[in-house]
């Protein structure tokens, strides 16, 4: 860990996280919510109706970026097992915590979203499909993330459970990726390649990435919120905690 | 040597505890039984059918066995003795998983083709059917194993374990499952085959590595 | 040859709010005998568990000099579908040993289990389990042993021997550490009291 910046390396301590990241956390909610505005309203509003969808393509403003970042946490929750296992990392495991209740919230918006959009271009809600369902078993892995750590009663156990978990459950994410390619199926193919055209239109693409990119900023504003709750609820009975306890009340 | 007798030996167990170890079968046979009753002219007039009920059957049967895997070893304190050799742990666990795919994997991978041309199935897609179990069936029991086993000792664990090792299973389901589709529907299907070797391969090297620590954290409660 | 078998150093444990130990060190030497002491529940089984590694403390070190440990718990550690001569020969592979018929069945008839060889453990009285674990955990060859309540459900008989046995084992290079309640302490063995604090 000696290769990260020294005001990184201070993040590790739990007490330093919990009085850092605060000012970061409300720039992330407020960068998050403007950006999301503006980007929805831009979408909804000012970009001409599709072609062939007429106007309820608005959806994938909401959609697209959701579903993204509904598998991203998962994959960033399998590398914090990673970190958790090689090097005993406490805020790995905070983050995991933290991380796995959005990543599950981000994966029903992302189904939810999809069915509202499912019923006029498909002319039906919920189809068992290849990338339907397997979004389906990515909300499961989530809960399955939630409810074991609450099965557990020892927390070192729990965390270890976790990580092994996590990064078992990472073998179904190429296969939600690519289940469009390799199994037939009614949802398209995705649209943005991280290296590659993008096949969709410039006017579209604005407000998207807008979106996309303001979803990440409030993402991770809520996960830090989290992981500073449980900074502290870890660590009620240590003395920094009383401290600031009671330098609030003052 | 050492190998083949505790192999023997966890045989041994899973023959004395007689009918207990017999139930996943019966269970499977009865409910392709059942599903094949039920969804016969689907049955007849496609193939595809059948096989997706025998996959998503083992799947069932391999969750009904695998709650016992680690449960009597447990309770009886031989699995605490076990995780205290470190040098004899990862034979002592291969040593159970293979025993419980003898038990449970290999009658499956012969009786779902079986069933299958009972059923009026080709002969080559009941091999290819057979095939993908034999290299879905270990699989299975690994990736069930490590999941049961981070349950060991838990209460609630039982019924926990369906929600957890379903989604697991989605990968090895869809490749083994895919494999016989395209082989019915006369298309190619090796790259789908080689999937399932892959995660065969992954899983059965790295798990019972795994599951040694898994099991020893499992005593901590 | 190292001296110790195993040290603890500053060993903290508590388990939800109570405290069990905190700042606990003991070191057991080569031929030494630990008997820990004190009322049910003041940590004797955790402290066991925790030195065999079986449980994490909250926080401390545990050095084993040896590997593997012989522990001897609440629960028996036999299978109860296969029989005593069946457990016995697991507990040689274990430690890769060769099963020896022989040594097995002296050790056998030193605890009166003879005609129970065949035997299936569930048909045994928990006394007769209790001397069948004594057995396994001979067959085994540990150097370190870690008992807890080693005395129950034995009769005098039985825990008169179990006294001399482990005076042996302690005697040619063995170490044992043992939690018990029993109403006569162990000769030679250096006591450590436990209090509810």
């Amino acid at each position: 860990m000696k290769f990260l910046p020294s005001w990184m390396q201070r993040l590790a301590s739990p007490q330093y996280f919990f009085l850092d990241v605060k000012v970061w956390i409300v720039w992330l909610y407020v960068l998050g919510v403007v950006g999301l505005l503006v980007g929805s309203i831009w979408g909804l509003a000012f970009v001409p109706a599709e072609r062939l969808q007429g106007d309820s393509f608005r959806i994938m403003f909401v959609h697209v970026p959701v579903a993204i970042f509904a598998q991203i946490v998962y994959i960033s929750i399998a590398v914090a097992g990673v970190v958790h296992l090689v090097w005993k990392l406490k805020m790995a495991d905070v983050y995991m915590a933290a991380a796995a209740p959005v990543g599950f919230w981000l994966t029903a918006l992302a189904l939810g979203s999809g069915m509202i959009w499912g019923m006029p271009t498909w002319g039906t809600p919920w189809e068992w499909d290849a990338r339907i369902v397997t979004t389906f078993i990515l909300l499961i892995l989530y809960l399955g993330l939630i409810v074991l750590r609450q099965v557990i009663p020892n927390p070192a156990r729990a965390t270890f459970a976790l990580s092994i978990l996590a990064i078992v459950g990472a073998i179904n994410i190429p296969i939600i990726k690519y289940s469009v390619v390799w199994f037939e199926t009614l949802h398209q193919p995705a649209s943005i390649e991280l290296f590659g055209e993008i096949s969709i239109d410039a006017i579209y693409r604005f407000p998207l990435f807008t979106n996309i990119a303001s979803v990440f900023i409030l993402t991770a504003g809520i996960i830090l919120a989290n992981m500073r709750f449980e900074t502290i609820v870890r660590n009620a009975s240590k003395t920094w905690v009383r401290s600031w306890i009671q330098g609030r009340d003052r | 040597m050492r190998f083949g007798a505790l192999y023997r030996r966890e045989l041994l167990i899973e023959v004395r505890s007689g009918v207990e170890s017999i139930i996943p079968i019966v269970f499977f046979i009865i409910v392709v039984g059942i599903f094949t009753f039920a969804l016969n002219d689907l049955i007849s007039d496609d193939s595809k059918v059948l096989v997706s009920v025998i996959w998503i059957t083992t799947l069932f049967t391999s969750i009904l066995s695998l709650d016992n895997l680690f449960k009597r070893d447990h309770a009886d304190g031989t699995l605490a003795v076990a995780v205290l050799h470190t040098d004899a742990l990862v034979a002592i666990v291969v040593a159970k998983l293979f025993a419980h795919w003898t038990l449970t994997g290999i009658p499956l991978t012969i009786l779902g083709p079986l069933i299958g041309l009972m059923s009026g199935m080709q002969l080559e897609h009941a091999a290819i059917l057979g095939l993908t179990l034999l290299i879905g069936t270990p699989t299975i029991t690994m990736l069930g194993a490590l999941v049961t086993a981070l349950l060991v000792g838990l209460g609630r664990g039982g019924e926990l374990l369906t929600v957890l090792i379903l989604p697991m299973y989605i990968p090895i389901l869809l490749f083994g499952m895919g494999v016989c589709h395209l082989n019915i529907d006369s298309a190619p299907y090796t790259s789908e085959l080689l999937w399932c070797l892959a995660l065969l391969s992954g899983s059965i090297t790295v798990i019972p590595l795994a599951l040694g620590p898994v099991l020893k954290l499992s005593q901590d409660s | 040859m190292t001296s110790t078998h195993l040290t603890v150093t500053n060993l903290c444990c508590r388990p939800g709010s109570q405290e069990l130990f905190d700042g606990l060190s003991i070191s057991v030497a080569v031929g030494e005998t630990i008997e820990l002491r004190g009322p049910n529940g003041c940590g004797k089984t955790t402290l066991l568990r925790i030195m065999a590694g079986l449980q994490q403390p909250d926080s401390g070190d545990v050095i084993r000099y040896v590997e593997p440990i012989g522990y001897l718990g609440h629960k028996f550690g036999l299978t109860s579908i296969l029989t005593v001569q069946e457990n016995l020969r697991w507990a040689s592979m274990l430690n890769g040993t060769k099963f020896d018929t022989a040594r097995a069945q002296d050790l056998l008839e030193t605890f009166e289990l003879r005609t129970a060889t065949n035997k299936l453990i569930q048909e045994l009285s928990a006394g007769q389990k209790r001397r069948c674990s004594l057995v396994c955990l001979l067959i085994g060859e540990y150097k370190l042993w870690l008992l807890d309540e080693p005395f129950s459900s034995l009769d005098s008989q039985g825990e008169e021997l179990v006294r001399v046995l482990i005076q042996e084992h302690c005697k040619t290079g063995g170490s044992a550490v043992i939690a018990s309640h029993s109403a006569s302490p162990l000769a030679h063995a250096a006591q450590v009291e436990f209090g509810i604090s």
